[in-house]
Formats: C-alpha cells, sequence, structure tokens
C-alpha cells in the first residue's frame, strides 16, 4: 500500500495573552491511500486540530507534515490552497453550505475554484448529486433541505473534484441516526471506490465504520486500533 | 442593573475604539453640520422680524417694459409716497429712503470712508423700530442737514463725547448735524445704514416728476387692509399723475404708451418678505434666496437622517456581533424589555458623547462658516432655557432611531437559537439597508458633478474675453475731487513709462447704469427705446481696448461731440438699423421738458458691461467733458511695475485732489464682485459634496462591516474550498460596485438637470461636461473600494477555521 500521508511529532499550541493551550502534543502517525480512518477521543482532545492540520487548513506549531510525499508544514496559505483544492474534500458537522447558493451551486463552488470549464462542470455535478441522490433538489436552497439532505449536499460537494483523501468532522453529530446511517453508507461507498476517509467522530456507530480507530487522549495517541478489519 | 449596563457598554466602546471613534464622530460632525446650517436658516427667516408694525410694512416697486427691455426696480418717483398716503386711507404712514453713496465723512481729525450713509424721510423712525438712545423718533430727521448716527459710528467719531449737536462734514462739502443715535442695525435687516441723514437735505427731492425715480417707498398699511385693493388703487392714482406728464415730456398718452406695447405697474411686497423673495434692480443690499433656504434645509435634514442612519447601521453590525453576549444574558434571564433598556441606554448614551462633541465641532466651524456665508452667527446652546428641552429630545430621538433596531430585532430571539449563532443566517441582506447607502452615494456624486461644473463656470467667467480689457486695469475713486483738472491729472500721471493711458468715466463696467428711454428719429413717437448710457472722455477705448467696429470715437479734433454718441452692436440691433451712422436718437433729458438730440458717429463691439449672467444690453455712449461730474479714472499700467504706478499715482493724487483721500481698487477685482453669490454656490457645493461623500463612506464602511461579518462564514467556506483571497476581495468588490455604479446612474441625471438649471442663469455658459461624469463615476468606485478594502482584505486574510469555528 502507498502512504497518503504522514505525520512526525506534529505539535499545535495555541497561545492567548496568559494562557498556552497544547492541542496536538508531538503526534505521529501514517495514512495509507484507500483508508478509512475513525479518530476519536473526548471534546478537547485535540482531534478537530488534527483534522485541520491534515487538511491543511491550519499549519502545525512544530513537526512535519508529508502529504503524499511532499512536506507542507510550512507551506504558506497559497500553496497549501492549491494543494487542498486538488486534492481534499470536507465534510463538517454543520454542514456548511453557504445559504445564498442553490444545491447545484454549493456544489459546483470547488470546481469553479479548480478552473473546471462550466460543460465538464455541469457534467460531474450531475454525476455528484445523482450519486448523493439529490438531483431532484438541485434547485433547492440549503435552509429549505432536511438536515441529512444538507449533508448529503455537502458530500457531493466534498467528492465533486474526485479528492484522494475526504475529511470529515463530525459528519452525522447533527443528524439523527437515520440520515446519520444513510451519509455514512455514502462514505463507506466511496472507500470502497479507493477514496481515503479520515472522520472525526463521537460515535463508536460511526466508527464502526472505519477500517481504523486513532483515539487522542489530551493531544496525543493513546491508542491505535489496527486490527479492525472489514 | 444600570451600573452593569454602562460597564458592558464603556468596555464595548473601549475594546472597539476604531470603531467607536468613527461611529460618534460621524454623528457628531453630522449633527454640528445641520446645527450649523439651521442656524443660517433660522437667520435668514427671521430678516425684519424687529420691527413692531413689521407686519404691516410693505414696500411699493415698479415693474414693466419699455420698448424691448423690461424694467423691475425698487426706486420709485418722489412724488409717490406723499400722495398715496395722502388720498388713500388705507395707507397710514409712508417714508421714503434714499440709497446714499461712499463718502468721506470727518469729525476734527477723524476721517471715515462711510458706504452705509443713507437718507430717509423724517418719520423714518415712526415707520421703523430702530429704537433710538438719544433724540426724538419725530423730530430727528425733520431739519436739513440732520443725521441720525449709531452707537457704533457715534464712538468711531466722538469716542466718550456727547454726538447730539456735532457737526459731521462730508466730502461732498455738506455738513450734518448730529441730531440723534439709535441702536446699531441688526445684522438681520435688508438694508443697513451707519449714518441716516435727512432727505430734504436736497432741495430737488419735493419735486413733482413722477417719470425718475431714485427712492425707496415704505408704507404702514391699516391694520386687516386688502393688499390687492390698495396695489389697484396706487395704480390707479398713480396713473393719473403720470399721464399728463407722459403727455407733457415724451408727447404721447397713457393709451399711445399701453398700445405699443408699453408697460408700467405697481406692485407691494411686505417687509418681511423682501430679504427672501426679492431680488429687484437697485436693491440695497444682496438678498438672500428663498429656494436656497429650501434646498438647504432639506441638506441639514438629509446630513442630519444620513447621519442618523449611519450610526444605526455602525451600532447594528456592531451588535449582531453581540449575539452570544444577548443569548448569555437571556439564558441567565434577562428579560426582553431589560434587553431593549440595555440597547437603547448604550445608543443614547453615544448620541450624548456626540453631541457633546458636536459642539465642539460646532465652536471650530462657526466663525469659519460666517466668513463664507457673511453671517455673525452665535451658537450659545444653552442660552436659552428652551434650548435644553430641544437637545434632550434631539438625543432621545436620535438615540432611539439608532438603538432601536438592535434592541427591538436582537433581543427578540429565543437564547438557544441566539446562542446556537443561528440568527446570523437571519440577519438578512437588508435592502433597506443598502438603499440607504446607494441613496447617500447618489446625493454625494450629484453634488461632485455639480461642483466640477460650477467650477468650470467660474473658471470660465475668469478667463472669458468680455471685449474690454480688466487686468491691470486700476481704478482712482472719486474723480470729482479734481474739479476741472482731470486732463492735467491724467496727462501728469501719463508721465511715468509704465502707466500705459487712463481715462475719466460716470461709471465703469460692473458698475449700475443708468437707463434712459431713446428714440430713433424717423421712427413712430411712441416706439420707445431703454437703453443704458455711459458717459466717458476721449481716452476710453484706448485704456479699456474696447474694439470700434465702425465710425470713429470721439475726438478732441470734433468740436460739438458732446451731441455725439456711440452705440454698441446691441443697441444698433435694438433699433434695428443697418447703417447707423448719421442718424439722430432723442433722449429725454433730467430737465423738465426737455430732450437732447444726438448723432450716431459710430458703433462699438459688444463689451460685457454687465455680469456674464446676461446678455449684453443695449449701451449708448455719450462723451464726459471735463467740466462734468466724474467718478472715475481707470488706469492701465504695466503689470510689473504696479507698486511703483501705485506710488507715483498717489503723489499727483495728493497733489491735485484737495485732501481727498487716495482710494482705488483693481478692475479685475471689481468685476469679480458681480460673481460673489456663485463663487459662494461653489464653495458650499464643495464643502457640501466633500461632507456628503465623508458620509456616504460612513455609511458604506458600515454596510461593509455589517455584510462582511454576516458572510464571514460563506468565505470561510470558500477559502476551504480554495477561493484565493483575491478572489474574495474581488467578489466583495463586486458586490459593492454594483450600488455605487446605481448610484452614478441615479445621480447623473439629477446632476444634469440641476447643471442645466444654474448654467441658464449666465448668458454666457459652458456646456456641461460629459467627461466629468464618468470621471466621478471612477472616482467613487475607487475611493468605495477603498473603504470597503478595510473589511474585504481583513476577512479575505483570515484563517477559514476561525471563520467556520465562529458559527
Amino acid at each position: 500500500m502507498e502512504t497518503l500521508l504522514q505525520t512526525r511529532e506534529l505539535s499545535k499550541i495555541f497561545r492567548t495573552d496568559e494562557v498556552e493551550t497544547v492541542a496536538l502534543n508531538k503526534v505521529s502517525l501514517d495514512i495509507q491511500k484507500g483508508e478509512f480512518v475513525a479518530v476519536m477521543g473526548p471534546s478537547g482532545c485535540g482531534k478537530s486540530t488534527l483534522l485541520n492540520i491534515l487538511g491543511m487548513l491550519d499549519n502545525p506549531s512544530n513537526g512535519k507534515y508529508f502529504f503524499q510525499n511532499e512536506e507542507v508544514s510550512t507551506y504558506k496559505e497559497r500553496k497549501r490552497s492549491l494543494l487542498r483544492k486538488a486534492n481534499i474534500g470536507f465534510v463538517f458537522q454543520n454542514f456548511n453550505l453557504i445559504d445564498e447558493l442553490n444545491v447545484y451551486e454549493n456544489v459546483e463552488l470547488p470546481l469553479i475554484y479548480l478552473g473546471i470549464g462550466s460543460h465538464d462542470r455541469k457534467a460531474k455535478v450531475e454525476e455528484a448529486l445523482e450519486k448523493m441522490n439529490m438531483t431532484h433538489r438541485q434547485r433547492s436552497f440549503p435552509l429549505q433541505l432536511s438536515g441529512g439532505q444538507q449533508q448529503r449536499v455537502a458530500v457531493a460537494r466534498a467528492v465533486v473534484a474526485n479528492p484522494s483523501l475526504i475529511l470529515a468532522d463530525e459528519p452525522t453529530g447533527n443528524l439523527d441516526s437515520t440520515h446519520g446511517e444513510e451519509v455514512m453508507n455514502l462514505l463507506e461507498s466511496l472507500n470502497r471506490n479507493g477514496t481515503t476517509i479520515v472522520i472525526v467522530t463521537h460515535s463508536e456507530r460511526d466508527a464502526d465504520y472505519s477500517q481504523r480507530i486513532i483515539r487522542l487522549f489530551d493531544g496525543k495517541i493513546i491508542h491505535e486500533n489496527f486490527f479492525k478489519q472489514k | 442593573m444600570f451600573k452593569n449596563y454602562l460597564k458592558v457598554a464603556l468596555r464595548n466602546l473601549s475594546r472597539h475604539k476604531a470603531f467607536s471613534i468613527i461611529n460618534i464622530v460621524g454623528l457628531a460632525l453630522g449633527i454640528a453640520i445641520s446645527l450649523t446650517i439651521f442656524l443660517w436658516i433660522q437667520d435668514e427667516l427671521s430678516y425684519d422680524d424687529f420691527h413692531e408694525k413689521g407686519d404691516r410694512i410693505y414696500r411699493l416697486t415698479v415693474s414693466g417694459s419699455l420698448g424691448k427691455e423690461q424694467f423691475n426696480t425698487i426706486n420709485t418717483a418722489a412724488p409717490t409716497a406723499r400722495v398715496i398716503a395722502n388720498t388713500l386711507p388705507d395707507v397710514r404712514l409712508s417714508t421714503r429712503i434714499l440709497k446714499g453713496w461712499q463718502k468721506q465723512v470727518s469729525y476734527k481729525d477723524r476721517i471715515f470712508s462711510e458706504d452705509y450713509f443713507q437718507y430717509a424721510d423724517s418719520n423714518f423712525f415712526q415707520l421703523f423700530s430702530f429704537p433710538l438712545l438719544e433724540g426724538d423718533p419725530e423730530k430727528v430727521l425733520r431739519k436739513p442737514n440732520s443725521v441720525v448716527i449709531t452707537q457704533t459710528t457715534a464712538s468711531r467719531y466722538f469716542d466718550q463725547e456727547n454726538p447730539i449737536g456735532k457737526e459731521l462734514i462730508s466730502d461732498e462739502g455738506r455738513n450734518y448735524i448730529v441730531t440723534g443715535v439709535c441702536k446699531d442695525v441688526p445684522n438681520n435687516s435688508h438694508f443697513h445704514f451707519d449714518l441716516i441723514a435727512s432727505l430734504n437735505t436736497f432741495d430737488w427731492i419735493s419735486d413733482n416728476n413722477w417719470l425718475q425715480q431714485y427712492f425707496a417707498t415704505y408704507f404702514v398699511v391699516k391694520p386687516g387692509c386688502n393688499i390687492n385693493n390698495l396695489k389697484e388703487k396706487i395704480q390707479t392714482l398713480a396713473m393719473q399723475y403720470i399721464g399728463p406728464q407722459l403727455e407733457e415730456f415724451l408727447g404721447f398718452t397713457v393709451d399711445e404708451f399701453d398700445s405699443a406695447g408699453n408697460k408700467y405697474e405697481f406692485s407691494l411686497q411686505a417687509l418681511r418678505d423682501i430679504h427672501l423673495h426679492s431680488n429687484l434692480e437697485a436693491e440695497f443690499e444682496q438678498n438672500g434666496n428663498f429656494s436656497f433656504v429650501l434646498v438647504f434645509s432639506i441638506i441639514a435634514i438629509f446630513i442630519l437622517f444620513m447621519a442618523c442612519i449611519n450610526f444605526m447601521n455602525l451600532t447594528t453590525s456592531r451588535s449582531a456581533a453581540r449575539t452570544r453576549e444577548i443569548g448569555i444574558r437571556k439564558a441567565l434571564g434577562s428579560s426582553r424589555k431589560q434587553l431593549i433598556v440595555q440597547f437603547l441606554t448604550e445608543s443614547i448614551g453615544m448620541t450624548l458623547l456626540a453631541l457633546i462633541l458636536a459642539f465642539a465641532i460646532m465652536e471650530i466651524i462657526l466663525p469659519h462658516f460666517n466668513e463664507l456665508a457673511e453671517k455673525n452667527l452665535v451658537f450659545q446652546p444653552f442660552s436659552k432655557w428652551l434650548h435644553a428641552p430641544v437637545f434632550f429630545l434631539l438625543i432621545l430621538i436620535i438615540g432611539l432611531l439608532s438603538g432601536s433596531y438592535p434592541a427591538y430585532f436582537l433581543s427578540s430571539f429565543s437564547p438557544l437559537s441566539v446562542l446556537s449563532g443561528k440568527i446570523r443566517q437571519r440577519i438578512k441582506k437588508s435592502y433597506m439597508r443598502s438603499g440607504l447607502v446607494l441613496f447617500q452615494f447618489a446625493i454625494s456624486i450629484t453634488l461632485i458633478i455639480s461642483t466640477i461644473n460650477i467650477f468650470n463656470q467660474l473658471r470660465f467667467i475668469d478667463q472669458k474675453d468680455i471685449g474690454i480689457s480688466k487686468n491691470h486695469i486700476m481704478v482712482i475713486e472719486h474723480a470729482y475731487s479734481l474739479r476741472g483738472k482731470k486732463e492735467e491729472f491724467k496727462n501728469r500721471i501719463k508721465q511715468h513709462k509704465s502707466i500705459l493711458d487712463a481715462t475719466t468715466s460716470f461709471t465703469l463696467p460692473g458698475d449700475r447704469f443708468s437707463s434712459s428711454s431713446h428714440h430713433l428719429e424717423g421712427t413712430p413717437e411712441d416706439e420707445l427705446h431703454l437703453m443704458h448710457w455711459i458717459h466717458v472722455d476721449y481716452d476710453f477705448i484706448s485704456t479699456m481696448d474696447v474694439r470700434l467696429k465702425r465710425g470713429r470715437f470721439f475726438s478732441k479734433n470734433v468740436p460739438g461731440d458732446t451731441l455725439s454718441i456711440l452705440l454698441n452692436e446691441a443697441a444698433v440691433k435694438d433699433f434695428g438699423l443697418d447703417n447707423p451712422i448719421g442718424k439722430k436718437v432723442n433722449r429725454p433729458s433730467g430737465d423738465e421738458g426737455m430732450t437732447q438730440k444726438f448723432t450716431v458717429i459710430g458703433v462699438v463691439e459688444d463689451f460685457n458691461y454687465e455680469s456674464l449672467h446676461r446678455d449684453v444690453r443695449p449701451l449708448v455712449i455719450n462723451l464726459l467733458n471735463e467740466d462734468d461730474y466724474a467718478r472715475f479714472i481707470a488706469v492701465k499700467i504695466k503689470a510689473k511695475d504696479k507698486a511703483e504706478c501705485i506710488k507715483h499715482i498717489e503723489k499727483e493724487w495728493v497733489d491735485m485732489a484737495h485732501g481727498q483721500a487716495f482710494l482705488y481698487f483693481f478692475l479685475d477685482s471689481y468685476l469679480d464682485r458681480l460673481y460673489k453669490e456663485d463663487k459662494q454656490t461653489g464653495q458650499l457645493f464643495f464643502i457640501f459634496s466633500m461632507l456628503a461623500i465623508f458620509i456616504a463612506l460612513l455609511g458604506l464602511y458600515g454596510l461593509s462591516t455589517f455584510i462582511t461579518g454576516q458572510r464571514t462564514k460563506e468565505i470561510g467556506i470558500r477559502k476551504v474550498l480554495g477561493a484565493s483571497e483575491i478572489s474574495i476581495v474581488l467578489m466583495l468588490w463586486k458586490d459593492f460596485s454594483r450600488w455605487v455604479l446605481l448610484a452614478n446612474l441615479i445621480a447623473w441625471p439629477l446632476a444634469w438637470v440641476f447643471l442645466d438649471h444654474w448654467l441658464k442663469n449666465f448668458a454666457f455658459n459652458v456646456e456641461i461636461s460629459l467627461v466629468s461624469f464618468p470621471l466621478v463615476a471612477i472616482a467613487t468606485l475607487v475611493i468605495a473600494l477603498l473603504t470597503i478594502s478595510v473589511q474585504s482584505v481583513q476577512s479575505a486574510l483570515s484563517n477559514p477555521v476561525e471563520a467556520l469555528k465562529y458559527e
């Protein structure tokens, strides 16, 4: 198997005037292409921070981060942005759809930023919406959709550019169990087609979908379950 | 609880210092400017309100037409006042004022040049309320050569001495005995005097000539008098007197006069309407303009309103960021009412701060404003007990207006939705908000385009060839002091190599011109042409560079040129002449029943002897003889030797002018006077457009803070999805650009209509500059984008994780 990303002694420290908070403390981990990894741990253990760094939304304070064998931890926003939009899709707990744009336009957005022509965009958006079974609502606005539908749109947006990695931060956190399951099944099917998936979750049920669980506590990895195989 | 509000309010203010300063200063500036304008308006509306009989005082005016010339003047004939008061029972009292001319007045070694020396009938102080400190109002102006002076004038001449009975000597050789001292004439009077002498000083004033008009006539009417009826009675009565004189002097009847298309009509103006509604010939002073009062009222209200709206916008955009605080307060048990009280307390407190600051700003700007507007406005906010509640009300209204939106809107949500950040989504794009910013920009752009074009026109006035050379012409006043030695004086000063030429005249371009009816021989008797005339000496056209079109100018070598005249092109056209040379023109002379006959010897090219507001009107040029009364000597000098020339001329003047002080001015600045009001308009527009754009930018800043704040999440998402900083900034710019461009589209026709109207005031004007429109559009776009850049760049650069966590 090929390594997609590697971190070595990754640390993240937040400083305010008086307080210094260590969110991540020397975290080293490897994720292979095609893996489905769940990151778990109590609130404040650094899960989201780790995910933000893996998604190149944020830089670590210390340590190294290799993304496709490229050391990216010192990259500036511009370069990170280039890598990010080409390779990574995001799914958030609160969906983060743009209210002013309709379903179709929301899904189309990453393709616009990738500079893809409108003809190609149409095909890709339609394909993604079809996969998520949202074609019938493509002219609706986010506020007109149920939470489950919104998250399906968010997943469609995350996959539309065909990224090699999808990062999902509590993707079922705002959904009931039926809708949550639906979304997890979607992610699983994406994973089966070769997309690497990393989710942050509180839910053991969600974690069950993954092949590996990484448990964080106070910014450190305290447990890695390599035995879970589907 | 209140202490807690205050604490939070103060901390909020100090935590967001830049924001608080912008917000409070913006509001303070708006209040200060609009209060200043309101002071000005109050002053304009208060003119002549101090006369006890003011509501019953009317001024008589005369309008009509003679040939193609129109006239509309406050000057009436000498007998009018007397005859009307004696005949019509509706008229209780009438008085005449004769506008005096500048003269030098001395007492012992004290000499002053007096600009406000007027003459009036003996009952002047019974009709008008200018309180006398010394003297009996019924007697002070009864005797010839009596003069009443104002308090300030008295102290100028007499210090602590009692002025009564003292003799003042004028440079015309008349002596006046001071018979009374009155309080200074208030600023808000439509005429002013420092000295006012008895009209019967002149023995020619009681004459019966109805055809010569020099006097302003005022009446007090009976209470409840019908003014329209009175007007008609006056018309009928006066024509009974005018008719016979028309026949006697001009040789035709009133009916013939009327049927030839001529008109002669009396009107009455209410005293208190004069300042704002009258703009006739021979007004005492430049009056105000009611449309200005209207326009400025609108501007003042607009500025105040906009400042409030901006204040509200900025406050709201801040309170949206305080939703957490609201949620927590609600969760902890604060009632909605308490929250409303809290927000209103804050906004009223800020308004109070702004008002205090506004008073300070007014202290600074009022002197400058007074200079510009030529006023003596004083701002004493607490001089009257009445003011306190007004300001209290002002604070309350502005505070409530600007605090109500955040107070009522934000406090209405359930604590949970506030805490979970959901209400952010509900404070939707407000078209009202954008609409107001749009409106502000439209007004600013209208003002800016107008300002540019007004200055264009002013520059045009400055540079236009008016047919005479106005630069480097120095004009010496009181030429009559040279008695019969004007030629000798001219020759003596011309000895200097830098003095090129000199001419003596009775009037000068830019001065007031007398007019008379003229008759061309060989045309029907009743075909009269009202024309201005000017008396000049032989050197007029060479000194002033007036261009001779046909014939010749006056010549010393031709005797009898006294009865020769030249016409300007407008006069030739008015007479309808193809070949004017040699034609005879008659003019009734001042002496009863006499008519002067002149022969046309030449035609000069039209030159603008009046302001560029009007076309060049017909002008008759007469020869001024050595012995005639002359007022001016115009001297053409070389620019580089100006100082030396003045010194040389002064030396000769002192030698020859019999003690008359050496007073002079330059023709170009004398002509500039004609455009004083236009220049003031230009300056005011400049100031208002700067102010309006400042307020509009403040509004835009508020709007951009608000909108960018609302779009934080969207911007975060876009960045996560790969949007670059530049694309984010461009996206925000695009949104705001739309508003600014739309504002331009609204403003353009407004500016066009206004400018078209304004430029029509000038007979000679520039075209509206088409370039100024897109230029202003680009300029406003650039400054608008710079203003929002503060916000947009900041949010574009922010870490998207922060933005999303925020939710």
